[in-house]
């Protein structure tokens, strides 16, 4: 039987945030396969509290916990520290789901991934259809296949975790599921969105934010030059001088990844040429 | 009364998956205290087993989640929101579709601008979501946003439907009359119901996107358009032009002759619609030069003048 083990980075989370996520997984037509829960607290375990409450109030005391406090890493860092623990603590299990700790999935939202996986082998990385407002970038509606996968509600088997040596630590937020996308094609894995499962994502609360946009520029301007596309590198640039009023010092301050390989980037096939949404969009 | 919302959703057999999707959208709604009441319409004796399935899955979310059943042959969408209606119990009203979808804080933002002011009914701005079907997979192609407007404006409903079903909702404390859909209408019931309301009460307008309204092109909306097979279009087409006439004379009956000089392309539509409200007169006058050159244009000068002639000599015979 399948076996899921879900990590969930916290950071500043309202209490009611946190409940109806914690609520939304223990009602999940999957229950059984979910064995257990981790959480990161990027806020110095200020959350620890609400956190356990919920996890008692829903009924999740009962599965495997994990409860990690650090100071705020980010999020690739923080899905990061959650697997190494989980490897450390020889916790095995079929697969890894990242979730945010805004999100509130579909009662059956975790049976349509799981049945997804096993009908492909349990081999690529599979992205829960974001709701009510979808992405816009493409999927082939027959095959779900999809240039990279949203970490928003990610299913990623633990060999290709492994394999993958999870996200990359450069990225502190946005653009680090792009990146491991990527690598996983690389790889030879495919990338899935499922329709049928569906992960509500409160989008209004994050686009409207000017810091999130700088943060989605910063991350993007790091990817461009990890893919080495010098051309979107320049625009990301432009764009994060002119917008927000950054110096070219500190421009020079940012801690850029290592740039990868050309046979990875030609296997990886990345797409600068759709703008933020790095692949071509439905509309 | 309570600050319960009451949401009825009119549904059929066969269409659970919207209506899962539609629940789950309500599910996620910031604003607590609400009432669903699902009503099916059956065209044959087959009751739908997956709604006990949905019931399990989402009661919990809500104060009280109920299925209300009935049979009819024809077409009876206005029937199933006149039995929610009867059974809801909320102070506020809102009307769902099964295959609408609600942003997670539609009826927080419209009942918290219905408590800061003293209108009777709000409704919010709205996305036009068009679906394709490719392989039997219904997937997104295009959002847009083709109902806004930037304030409400009597005469611009007058002339256009542009508040669908689920952008609004109704506070019951400030109605005195009695809510129903006009069951004469399989079509256009919402409209119809709205200009009732509206001629009474007039709307908040609520400038900010808060629900979704899905098309899908393989035709099964009721809307006019949504669907690109010709035989469809034809069928549609002739069942829609039934119901605009029917509407048309409820819109006579309820407003008065004037309407339709107002949904001519005439004088008044070349004047913005705040204008003509704010200034009665101007209306008037409108109207009048508007029947005019139509009268012209229809009986010719000789006509015109005879009538003008006598429509004063029987001003100045009233006069003295």
């Amino acid at each position: 039987m399948a076996q899921i083990i879900i990590g969930i980075v916290v950071y500043k989370n309202t209490d009611y945030e946190i409940n109806r996520c914690f609520d939304s997984i223990a009602r999940q037509t999957a229950k059984e396969k979910i064995t257990g829960v981790a959480i990161l607290d990027n806020d110095n375990g200020s959350a620890r509290d609400k956190v356990f409450s919920a996890l008692e109030c829903y009924g999740l005391i009962e599965k495997k916990l994990f409860y990690l406090s650090t100071n705020n890493c980010g999020f690739g860092t923080g899905h990061n520290k959650i697997f190494r623990n989980l490897e450390s603590g020889n916790i095995i299990s079929s697969a890894y789901l990242c979730l945010n700790s805004d999100a509130i999935l579909h009662p059956d939202c975790i049976n349509q991934l799981i049945i997804f996986a096993e009908n492909h082998q349990w081999q690529g990385l599979f992205e829960a259809q974001q709701f009510p407002v979808q992405h816009p970038k493409k999927y082939d509606p027959l095959t779900g296949i999809t240039q990279w996968c949203s970490g928003c509600c990610l299913l990623i088997p633990q060999s290709i975790h492994r394999k993958l040596d999870g996200f990359d630590e450069s990225f502190f937020l946005y653009c680090e599921d792009v990146d491991i996308s990527w690598r996983a094609r690389a790889l030879g894995y495919l990338c899935y969105t499922i329709p049928s499962a569906l992960v509500h994502h409160d989008f209004m609360n994050s686009d409207d934010d000017k810091s999130n946009n700088c943060q989605i520029w910063l991350s993007a301007y790091k990817l461009a030059h990890k893919w080495r596309s010098n051309k979107f590198k320049k625009r990301a640039y432009k764009y994060l001088i002119k917008t927000y009023d950054l110096s070219f010092k500190d421009m020079e301050m940012i801690s850029l990844p290592p740039q990868i390989d050309l046979e990875t980037i030609l296997k990886g096939s990345p797409d600068f040429y759709h703008g933020l949404h790095f692949s071509p969009t439905f509309w | 009364m309570n600050d319960t919302v009451s949401v009825i959703i009119r549904t059929m057999p066969g269409r659970e998956n919207y209506l899962n999707t539609c629940l789950f959208s309500l599910s996620c709604q910031v604003y607590r205290p609400i009432e669903v009441i699902v009503v099916s319409q059956t065209r044959n004796e087959n009751r739908s087993i997956i709604f006990d399935q949905l019931y399990e899955m989402y009661h919990y979310n809500f104060q009280k989640l109920t299925l209300i059943e009935y049979h009819d042959k024809e077409d009876a969408r206005s029937k199933s929101l006149n039995l929610g209606l009867n059974k809801s119990l909320g102070r506020y009203i809102g009307f769902l579709d099964d295959d609408d979808v609600l942003y997670f804080n539609h009826y927080h933002e419209l009942v918290n601008v219905l408590i800061k002011n003293n209108n009777a009914w709000a409704y919010s701005d709205i996305v036009v979501a068009r679906f394709d079907k490719k392989y039997d997979k219904e997937y997104l192609i295009s959002r847009s946003l083709p109902f806004k407007r930037k304030r409400y404006s009597f005469i611009d409903h007058l002339r256009d439907n542009y508040i669908p079903i689920n952008a609004f909702i109704i506070d019951r404390q400030r109605i005195s009359e009695p809510l129903y859909f006009n069951e004469a209408f399989n079509k256009l019931e919402d409209y119809e119901f709205l200009l009732r309301l509206a001629i009474k009460y007039k709307p908040l307008y609520l400038s900010k996107v808060t629900c979704e309204y899905r098309i899908r092109m393989d035709g099964s909306n009721t809307v006019e358009d949504g669907t690109t097979d010709p035989v469809l279009l034809e069928i549609k087409n002739k069942s829609w032009e039934k119901a605009k006439l029917l509407l048309d004379r409820y819109k006579r009956e309820l407003i008065g002759w004037w309407f339709e000089e107002l949904l001519d392309d005439g004088a008044l539509k070349r004047f913005p619609s705040g204008i003509i409200e704010r200034f009665p007169l101007l209306r008037r006058y409108l109207i009048l030069i508007n029947r005019g050159i139509n009268e012209i244009k229809h009986n010719g000068w000789k006509m015109f003048f005879n009538k003008v002639k006598g429509f004063l000599i029987m001003r100045g015979g009233m006069h003295r």
